[in-house]
């Protein structure tokens, strides 16, 4: 009788284990984004344009990423190093010296990679990216990782590529 | 003459030469520590408040023995301060293992009117999940950031929850006996992360 409950109780400690390590071990883009990104930019993406204090991911992170590699480089670039300068998306300018810091010493190439999968899987995202093939790799990240830019830098690679 | 024991004189010799091991340290035992921003040691004031968490109310006096950096912005800061966060939570990092939880990490509100003290939490565990937020009634605030000549106004106001506030960016760290011992500016934060690092660690060290 005692044998076969700490036997159920192993395994459950043992399944309880488990889950916990499988949590770990694969970053969940949605909490990711829940924990770092919406106190700006919002839970649903839509940013806070009331004064212009947040450009919003709803939409933008689609049309950048469908630009092809160079813009899905670049939002990689924006996650890792920040980006520092006037943006204007959807017709609205962010102008208030605006300047988001760079992730690159939180958080690992897998959870940028997982975060950005979320966040183009999300809001109307998908419709912007239409057909493109736009989902970015653990390996993309760690290469642009590699360029060490600067804030000012993203901004000038994300001005070429936005649309 | 009574002579003196061999055993005595060596005794004496030993501790002679100890004696002068001991003073030459003191005096060319190299520079004191040099702190990456100029230390306030002549506040002895002994800061304190109370303000408002997700979990209730949090004193100064809580983190006796600790040492504290006090960061005072708001959540809807679209330039310095998630910068400045981010900042701070690599200067964490950046700490020996044993020093982190005896470093607390703190941001004020300076807008408590949008700021509530959830929202505050969530902010600061955005960049650390150590950090600390806090917010509070106007007035306490208003005391608060007096007490360290933090300055704050609204700005760019389009609607009742709708504006900037222009506000004092520096960190302000308090030693372990909550006397203000360093200030570090927003470009130092930038910058200097290893030092700023090692200066926290250092004032744990001397305890004060």
């Amino acid at each position: 009788m005692a044998g076969r409950f700490l036997l159920t109780l192993a395994s459950l400690v043992g399944l309880a284990l488990a889950t916990a390590v499988a949590a770990q071990s694969t970053p969940d883009g949605a909490t990711l984004y829940d924990a770092h990104c919406a106190v700006c930019h919002q839970a649903d993406g839509s940013g806070i344009t009331a004064p212009p204090t947040f450009p919003p991911l709803d939409g933008e992170v689609g049309r950048v990423a469908a630009a092809g590699e160079g813009g899905r480089q670049a939002l990689i670039d924006v996650v890792l190093f920040g980006i520092k300068g006037d943006l204007t998306v959807d017709g609205v300018s962010y102008a208030y010296g605006q300047e988001m810091p760079g992730w690159r010493k939180i958080l690992s190439d897998e959870e940028i990679a997982s975060l950005l999968n979320h966040v183009l899987a999300s809001w109307s995202n998908p419709d912007a990216l239409a057909a493109a093939s736009a989902s970015v790799s653990a390996k993309q990240v760690a290469d642009e990782r590699a360029r060490e830019l600067s804030p000012e830098h993203v901004y000038a690679r994300w001005q070429k590529v936005t649309p | 003459m009574k002579r003196v024991p061999k055993g005595v004189l060596w005794g004496a010799a030993v501790v002679a030469v100890a004696v002068i091991v001991y003073l030459a340290q003191g005096w060319f035992g190299g520079p004191p520590y040099q702190y990456a921003s100029e230390p306030l040691t002549h506040l002895k004031t002994e800061a304190d408040f109370t303000l408002q968490s997700a979990s209730g109310p949090v004193s100064l006096s809580d983190f006796d023995g600790d040492v504290v950096v006090l960061y005072f912005g708001y959540t809807h800061c679209p330039n310095i301060c998630p910068t400045e966060m981010m900042h701070l939570a690599e200067v964490h990092k950046l700490l020996p293992e044993k020093d982190r939880s005896r470093v607390k990490m703190v941001m004020i509100s300076v807008d408590p009117e949008r700021d509530s003290p959830a929202t505050m939490a969530k902010y600061a565990h955005a960049f650390d999940p150590a950090f600390i937020g806090l917010s509070g009634a106007p007035a306490s605030i208003a005391a608060v950031a007096k007490q360290f000549f933090v300055t704050y106004q609204k700005t760019d106001q389009t609607g009742p929850d709708q504006y900037f506030v222009n506000h004092t960016s520096a960190a302000y760290v308090l030693n372990t006996r909550r006397q203000l011992a360093l200030i570090y500016n927003y470009d130092q934060l930038g910058s200097d992360q290893a030092h700023i690092a090692q200066d926290l660690h250092h004032l744990l060290l001397r305890g004060s």
